[in-house]
């Protein structure tokens, strides 16, 4: 017991333990915020893990070619340009929206491993942190608030601006609206398949910027298929927030808590035997909350775009 | 009913096979090597290394050897698929780099006597079936002579892929030659399940140095921990291939995978028609396991680590010479002593200095 | 301005048509992308198109490689037809194969032949009980099994690699992660010379039979496609919400745990810590292709086996990134799900929208 407590005082409470989940939940905290938007919307699209490879692929290849500054628009725009085919295939030919996304994930996969493969084995340097020196040096706050890179306050501002827009503006409503009953909000007026698409080309922006985190920031390098499975947990994160995004931040770095604890306690010395189910525990741990959140079924009700993942066919 | 089946598909299946893709090949065309890789060759880890090899056979033989190579073909049917295939298209040499080809180069080796199989890491033999790999413990050894030098929180982490006796081996002649040299120093060792995950490998590094490790070594295959250990200002070791170019200020050596003369020595073989099925585990000494520059540590180091490598080219020093204790502090091996090869290939325990521990 | 006009039955021309109409736009893409990539495309999809067929070792191989497809895009099917969305078959196919490798250790690697159905019933029983924690979360806390059966994949993926390294590790393969070979009686042999063809094929074909007659010709399969066409309903007609989800998750589970001891006995004969090759995601797009009919999937997994096969021979003929094969895939379903438009809906033009309202679904 007074091991736990050990563990826990020297490892679970110290700035580090906190920079390090920020890292591990960035990029999954990006894309998921994007997914949050598109599933808002009433679409389900599955093909998160193609769009972050595409971002990924993208950012870091024009980071090297020209320059961050470029970069980060690229990544966004790469997975808003895989956004558009999903978006042209399940709103204007109107086909099954897990078929589609599925099928773009696999798209995405390929190709990004096709046109990226000059790209591998090529360094980047490292980006630098947003803040200067100065407000880095201010213990506990400078390194958790201060430390990082554009990608994680844009993470930040992301989700807060995803709230704002969801819950305090008119064209928030309307999406929301569209989410809940697209016939409805198309009787009303809404231009359901527009809203649609914009949805999902902002999801694709953002799973592209969680993408190009990865492989501008994390491990500034590009490799095939280097998400390697981030997409799917992003999607899972949606649910454990019942759709709601001051959840959804908390539930990103909840998940990267797990990841790094995991690593941690490895780290202490334990049997390997005991590894295969330390890895485990994120997937386990993100069952369980699913679980838990799916349980009050009204509760899920309330929060669920009730419209989602069903095709939405206007008369004329 | 079912014979006389089988017996007209077997004529058929004779017939297609006359006339399968690229069966027949000509006296002067050149001689052709295949090489099936089990990762991408961007790894910049195993499977590059391997396609380093096969650059320089191709550069070694100009016209006289045509090369290619399949990468990313999974272990099981799907290499037996891939095997056929390359045999049937004509090539007349096959080199098979991961342990999970063995089944079906075997298989292969079978229907196809006339082609000439080599496969890495493996332990099982045909006529025409040779098996090689190489020490690269020997690699790990040099390491931790530098590690015990260098670390000042005495804590290296170490992340590893499986727990298969290659790594297993890699961590105990790593700790061995630590402890030799720094009694204080412990290993922690990271499992990640996995050859090769950047991101992974990369939170692996975050976690170990931030619980106090000021050097990472890894038995994982991509740059990652390097790139990390960059960052963090902490020293590194590049695996399989030197990962320089990610590390500038972090990597201290690497251990390079080198197959590039026995595979010039082994097609030219084959070409002789010298070729002879055998088992090779080949050392620093024959320059399959090869040391990148010593950099970012100071001269006197750097000399320890090559007088130790002359060491162990010389035959002086065995990285598994005793007195070697288990991790409960009993004497596995005597002063004086070295473990046998059969030991070292089977190896599944921990020796002292290295925390976690190996169930049996 | 495009008007879509739904069609009240889709007539089976007309989706033969199209299936080949994506078949061929696919190949069009195809060439497209070797061109782009700098291969000659034609000299590419010759050998793409050909070599597949080339000679019964290679017949057979698609075969092989259609067979566990097929197999578990038959079970996803059912429970897609009433958007039960199983996407979790992978880790059902490792259960599976765990299963089938226990019962053989159970047994004692026996030499008889009649121990194999215990093996391969003890997989379909695994990749069910593996299933059956989804259904149990989503019939019992209402937990998405789309999330749920995925999750359960990586933890799958854990246990194969526990299994194999600690506790079924083969004293005799030098500390590398693998059982012992099945005993010979107990591995599925090829059955003709000079192939691959296995039984495992024959119970693949069996099963996709019986779901054949079961859907287009049983009470039950009625009430399944009735299912399909309202896609609110989220049950097959006549059962309950709960019964719906049980049946379609413990027969998808059960299909590809099945599939997952076939390939243990047919192709790996032992269990190592390779043995997921993406089946269980691949057979979701087979389902898709299959239109999830069963008759459809055996054609739709032929096809997908078709592209392995030819991917890897040009691979192997022209050093093509095995990419190709992923994106010739992806491809395929996008084209098959856009001409299914026109099955589906009878496009017309109008010189002015109109403003009826009829509504979606």
């Amino acid at each position: 017991m007074s091991g736990l407590f050990e563990f826990v005082i020297s490892n679970l409470l110290t700035v580090s333990f906190a920079v390090a989940v920020i890292g591990a939940a960035t990029p999954l905290l990006l894309a998921a915020t994007g997914e949050l938007i598109v599933e808002r919307s009433g679409v389900l699209n599955l093909g998160v893990e193609g769009m972050m490879l595409a971002g990924a692929l993208a950012g870091f290849a024009a980071s090297q070619e020209l320059s961050y500054a470029v970069g980060i628009p690229a990544a966004a725009l790469a997975g808003a340009l895989l956004a558009l085919i999903f978006a042209f295939f399940t709103q204007t030919l109107l086909t099954n929206q897990v078929a589609t996304g599925l099928a773009l994930t696999i798209f995405g996969i390929g190709i990004t491993k096709l046109i990226g493969e000059p790209y591998t084995g090529t360094p980047l340097e490292p980006m630098a942190p947003l803040f200067s020196e100065g407000p880095q040096q201010i213990p506990v706050i400078g390194p958790i608030v201060f430390g990082h890179d554009p990608f994680v306050y844009l993470s930040v501002i992301g989700i807060l601006g995803t709230w704002y827009f969801l819950f305090r503006t008119r064209a928030g409503l309307i999406l929301r609206a569209v989410g809940e009953d697209h016939n409805s909000a198309h009787a009303l007026g809404c231009h359901v398949v527009g809203i649609r698409y914009a949805a999902i080309l902002v999801g694709g922006a953002f799973a592209g910027l969680g993408g190009a985190y990865m492989s501008m920031v994390k491990t500034p390098q590009w490799n095939e298929g280097m998400t390697a499975g981030s997409g799917w947990i992003a999607l899972a994160l949606i649910v454990f927030a019942t759709w709601r995004p001051m959840r959804l931040w908390l539930g990103a770095y909840l998940f990267g808590a797990l990841l790094v604890l995991q690593l941690r306690i490895q780290g202490t010395g334990v049997s390997v035997g005991v590894t295969y189910f330390l890895t485990m525990v994120p997937y386990l741990a993100t069952i369980l909350v699913l679980v838990i959140m799916s349980w009050d079924k009204v509760a899920l009700r309330r929060h669920a775009p009730a419209s989602i993942g069903k095709i939405f066919k206007p008369a004329s | 009913m079912m014979k006389g089946l089988k017996a007209v598909l077997s004529i058929a299946a004779a017939a297609a096979a006359l006339t399968a893709v690229g069966s027949a090949s000509a006296q002067d065309d050149p001689f052709r090597v295949a090489y099936i890789y089990v990762g991408p060759i961007s790894d910049h880890g195993w499977s590059y290394q391997h396609d380093q090899g096969r650059l320089a056979v191709e550069a070694h033989f100009g016209d006289q050897v045509e090369t290619q190579y399949v990468e990313n073909v999974a272990e099981g049917p799907d290499a037996a698929r891939v095997l056929r295939q390359l045999a049937s298209s004509g090539v007349d040499m096959i080199f098979a780099t991961s342990f999970g080809f063995g089944d079906s180069v075997i298989e292969m080796a079978e229907q196809f006597p006339d082609v000439y199989f080599e496969h890495a890491t493996g332990y099982q033999r045909a006529d025409n079936v040779s098996t090689y790999s190489g020490r690269f413990y020997e690699g790990r050894t040099i390491l931790g002579n530098i590690a015990g030098q260098l670390t000042e929180t005495n804590q290296i982490g170490y992340i590893a892929s499986f727990p298969i006796p290659e790594v297993v081996r890699g961590i105990n002649a790593f700790a061995i030659e630590l402890r030799r040299v720094n009694p204080n120093a412990e290993v922690d060792v990271v499992w990640l399940n996995t050859w090769y995950n950047p991101s992974l490998e990369a939170e692996a590094a975050t976690a170990l140095i931030d619980q106090g490790a000021d050097l990472i070594v890894q038995h994982t295959d991509s740059p990652a921990a390097l790139q990390v250990a960059e960052e963090r200002g902490v020293y590194a070791f590049g695996q399989s291939s030197d990962m320089i170019a990610f590390a500038p200020d972090a990597q201290l050596t690497a251990i390079v995978d080198d197959w590039s003369q026995y595979y010039i020595d082994r097609v030219q073989a084959a070409m002789d028609g010298t070729w002879e099925s055998m088992d090779t585990w080949d050392d620093i000494d024959a320059g399959m396991v090869f040391m990148a520059d010593y950099t970012n540590m100071p001269d006197t180091v750097a000399q320890d680590a090559e007088a130790l490598e002359h060491a162990i080219v010389a035959g002086q020093r065995h990285p598994f010479q005793g007195p070697i204790y288990a991790q409960d502090g009993s004497e596995i091996v005597a002063e004086g002593q070295v473990l046998d090869d059969t030991s070292l290939l089977t190896m599944d325990y921990f020796v002292e200095g290295v925390t976690g521990s190996m169930p049996n | 301005m495009i008007r879509l006009v739904p069609r009240t039955r889709p007539s089976l021309l007309l989706q033969a048509g199209t299936s080949v109409l994506a078949v061929l736009l696919t190949l069009l893409f195809g060439m497209i992308m070797f061109a782009l990539l700098g291969n000659p495309p034609f000299e590419v999809l010759s050998v793409f198109l050909t070599s597949p067929l080339s000679s019964l070792f290679d017949i057979s191989d698609l075969l092989v490689k259609a067979g566990p497809l097929i197999l578990i895009a038959l079970g996803l099917a059912v429970g897609y037809r009433a958007n039960i969305w199983n996407i979790g078959a992978e880790g059902q196919f490792l259960l599976g194969s765990i299963f089938g490798m226990g019962a053989v250790l159970a047994l004692g690697n026996p030499a008889t032949i009649w121990a194999v159905p215990v093996v391969l019933i003890a997989g379909a029983i695994g990749g069910m009980l593996w299933a059956a924690i989804p259904a149990a979360l989503r019939t019992a806390f209402n937990a998405s099994e789309l999330l749920t059966s995925l999750m359960l994949v990586y933890v799958a993926q854990q246990l194969l690699y526990f299994m194999v390294n600690q506790v079924w590790k083969n004293p005799l393969s030098f500390g590398w992660p693998e059982t012992v070979e099945l005993h010979e009686a107990l591995q599925l042999q090829a059955l003709v010379d000079g192939t691959n063809i296995h039984a495992g094929l024959i119970v693949v074909v069996t099963i996709a039979a019986v779901l054949a007659i079961l859907t287009f010709r049983t009470t039950f399969g009625y009430r399944m496609r009735m299912a399909e066409l309202t896609p609110k309903a989220l049950r097959f007609a006549g059962f309950g919400e709960k019964a719906t989800i049980w049946i379609s998750l413990l027969l998808s589970g059960g299909l590809a745990g099945l599939a997952g001891a076939i390939e243990l006995s047919a192709t790996f004969e032992k269990l190592n810590d390779q043995f997921s090759l993406g089946y269980g995601f691949t057979a979701i797009i087979v389902a898709f292709l299959g239109r999830l009919n069963p008759i459809g999937i055996v054609l739709g997994g032929l096809l997908v086996g078709f592209t392995f096969v030819g991917g890897d021979w040009i691979r192997v003929s022209h050093g093509i990134n095995d990419a190709a094969a992923d994106v010739f895939q992806a491809s395929l379903l996008f084209f098959v799900l856009a001409c299914d438009l026109i099955t589906r809906y009878r496009v017309q033009w109008v010189r002015h929208g109109h403003q009826t309202r009829v509504p979606a679904e």
